[in-house]
């Protein structure tokens, strides 16, 4: 039989509608760039600045971040120093751009870890069951069991105060979301028919996991990572205002605040700004988020 | 007496429900030949696929098969098997969603493809080639462009064609087909059936085709067995059973079929119900529904007897249906 007796010139189109070129794909490239929300775009661009700002700090700073100026303290702000100086002189304005260097790599990998770890055990725990999802949703009840915070200050504690302490707290605590979330997307997608159609084809239970599994669940996963950069940059500087963050003198966000904290009354701006980037990040990061969410519900 | 392909026999599937076991496969034994078609029909929850899906060990979670299955891969006598070993080597199966039946993170080619490279070790260009071939055989036009699209991109038809592809990439001898032209509207689904025909023919290959649609298996099958309530009610040569059915359940699957020819006071329904799996009993299931039923059809325990050498029917009065 042939089917072009049926369709003498087969429709060429995709499914939404718009024509294709010949390798399948759209032909109109900016019809992309216009399906994007404008929110993901301004969220988008938050976060570019960000990394810019982080990129080039040496180039924006005003001064030596941890440069100390006994004679200028507190002082308000001037054409010297935009936003002032703190307790020891040290230009605030440079301090937040330089501290750019220390949240954003450290909120990213603070959310980067535990989605790893969570992916790939939710991952095994859906697709093997048995005793191997027993042994990991138990460990992840356990985890969830303790109070996040508390949990994190107790391994600070144990480990020492600084980055890599943090970053091991956050991924001990944090992969238990997203274990759990792609856990249940494998137990949804392991029963639809194009895996079993793997298995009938007789490909090992880890190449189905790898290429048949696996790039269908992570999408839930990859929704939720900008809202836990966001937890994570947070609770980084909620630490670092306890004074179990970063060390000083480097310059960190939340550690600003609780340094500006008190002089609130005289130099407003000294623990306010840190607090407003803080703010913008987050709000930058939803925005993509949300907007992922969106496009993945359409 | 030739050689079987495939036997099953006295498969049973349990499954739990509310804690509770049930059967919704319940003794079912059929035996296949090389190369050829054999129908399943029935109606929903009869059994029909899970009794063709119980042969690949696809049962959902908490399914258990027993029973007795034999398959010759060598063409030798049949010989017993577990699931896995034929997935890949002898019997592949496709699905009745052409859209939930394709991975729609992988191109086409890429799907096709997978089989070969991993069971023949072919290499990838080979691969393509052979991805390419087959989706020629299977009738997708422009096959060296369609390959490079994802599943979305093809209409239903031609996913439908894919799958098939894709079933076909690692040689079987046996092709199960779970009800893969439902979803389609009637044309494609012609062509799909031509299709299969056609390459039954071409690549010697044994096909079994689960349908609730009658009036289809008896245009593709050799042979047709109809299931109701998790058993085989009657089986035989397709074009026998339904000139002549031997079995009043499928007298009545005949007359709900809707034709051309007749007005539509010919069409008739089956009154009630087919049974819950939890309260299936020994005796003969259609019996509260059948037209022509005897007083010792609930009691008469079920088995299903042999008329001639081909043929065969569940029923105990037979003759109550030959007399109209």
């Amino acid at each position: 039989m042939t089917f072009d007796e049926y369709f003498p010139s087969p429709p060429d189109e995709g499914s939404s509608g718009q024509p294709l070129d010949p390798e399948g794909t759209p032909i109109d490239e900016r019809s992309i760039w216009r399906r994007i929300p404008t929110k993901a775009k301004i969220g988008g661009a938050i976060v570019l600045l960000y990394v810019l700002v982080a990129l080039f700090a040496p180039v924006i700073a005003t001064h030596d971040p941890i440069e100390i100026d006994p004679i200028t303290r507190l002082a308000s702000p001037t054409a010297e120093h935009i936003l002032g100086t703190d307790e020891l002189g040290r230009d605030i304005f440079s301090r937040i751009i330089y501290a750019t260097r220390v949240d954003l790599p450290l909120g990213f990998l603070g959310a980067f870890l535990p989605a790893l770890l969570g992916v790939a055990l939710g991952a095994m725990a859906g697709y093997y069951g048995g005793w191997v999802d027993s042994v990991i949703m138990r460990t992840s009840d356990i985890v969830q069991a303790f109070p996040a915070y508390i949990l994190i200050i107790a391994l600070v504690f144990a480990l020492g105060q600084g980055a890599s302490s943090i970053i091991f707290a956050f991924t001990i605590l944090g992969w238990v979301a997203y274990a759990r979330l792609v856990r249940s997307e494998v137990l949804r997608v392991r029963g639809l028919d194009y895996v079993h159609a793997a298995r009938v084809a007789g490909l090992s239970r880890f190449r189905i996991l790898r290429v048949h599994v696996f790039p269908n669940v992570i999408s839930q996963a990859l929704v939720y990572l900008p809202s836990d950069i966001v937890f994570a940059t947070l609770a980084l500087a909620a630490f670092s205002f306890l004074g179990l963050g970063i060390p000083p003198p480097t310059p960190e966000w939340g550690a600003m605040i609780a340094e500006g904290q008190p002089f609130i009354r005289t130099n407003w701006w000294f623990a306010t700004v840190p607090g407003l980037v803080i703010v913008g990040l987050g709000l930058g990061m939803s925005l993509v988020g949300e907007s992922a969410e969106e496009a993945l519900e359409r | 007496m030739s050689e079987h392909l495939l036997e099953v026999s006295d498969l049973r599937v349990t499954m739990q429900r509310r804690g509770l076991p049930i059967t919704p496969v319940d003794g079912v034994s059929l035996t296949l030949d090389r190369g050829e078609i054999l129908g399943i029909a029935g109606e929903s929850g009869s059994g029909k696929t899970l009794t063709l899906r119980s042969i690949l060990g696809l049962l959902p979670q908490g399914g258990v098969a027993e029973g007795d299955l034999r398959f010759s891969n060598d063409g030798g006598p049949p010989a017993p098997f577990v699931p896995t070993e034929v997935h890949g080597h002898g019997i592949s199966i496709i699905f009745q969603e052409p859209m939930t039946a394709l991975n729609p993170t992988m191109r086409v080619g890429d799907l096709i493809a997978e089989g070969p490279r991993i069971h023949q070790g072919m290499s990838k260009a080979d691969a393509r080639n052979k991805a390419i071939e087959l989706m020629r055989l299977v009738g997708v036009p422009t096959p060296e462009r369609r390959a490079r699209m994802w599943p979305h991109q093809l209409s239903g038809g031609l996913r439908q064609r894919v799958m098939i592809a894709t079933a076909l990439s690692t040689e079987p001898k046996l092709l199960l087909c779970d009800e893969p032209t439902t979803a389609l509207d009637v044309s494609v689904q012609d062509q799909i059936l031509g299709l299969l025909q056609e390459l039954r023919v071409r690549l010697e290959m044994a096909i079994i085709f689960v349908s609730h649609d009658i009036a289809v298996l008896g245009e593709l099958c050799d042979r047709l067995a109809i299931m109701y309530a998790g058993q085989i009610v009657e089986i035989g040569p397709a074009d026998e059973i339904i000139s002549e059915p031997k079995h009043p359940y499928t007298a009545a699957l005949m007359a709900s079929v809707p034709s051309f020819q007749g007005t539509s006071e010919d069409l008739q329904g089956i009154p009630g119900h087919p049974p819950d799996p939890a309260a299936f009993t020994s005796g003969c299931r259609f019996a509260p529904r059948c037209a022509f039923a005897q007083e010792d059809c609930e009691q008469t325990s079920y088995e299903l007897t042999s008329m001639s050498d081909d043929r065969a029917t569940a029923c105990i009065h037979p003759e109550m249906l030959a007399q109209t």
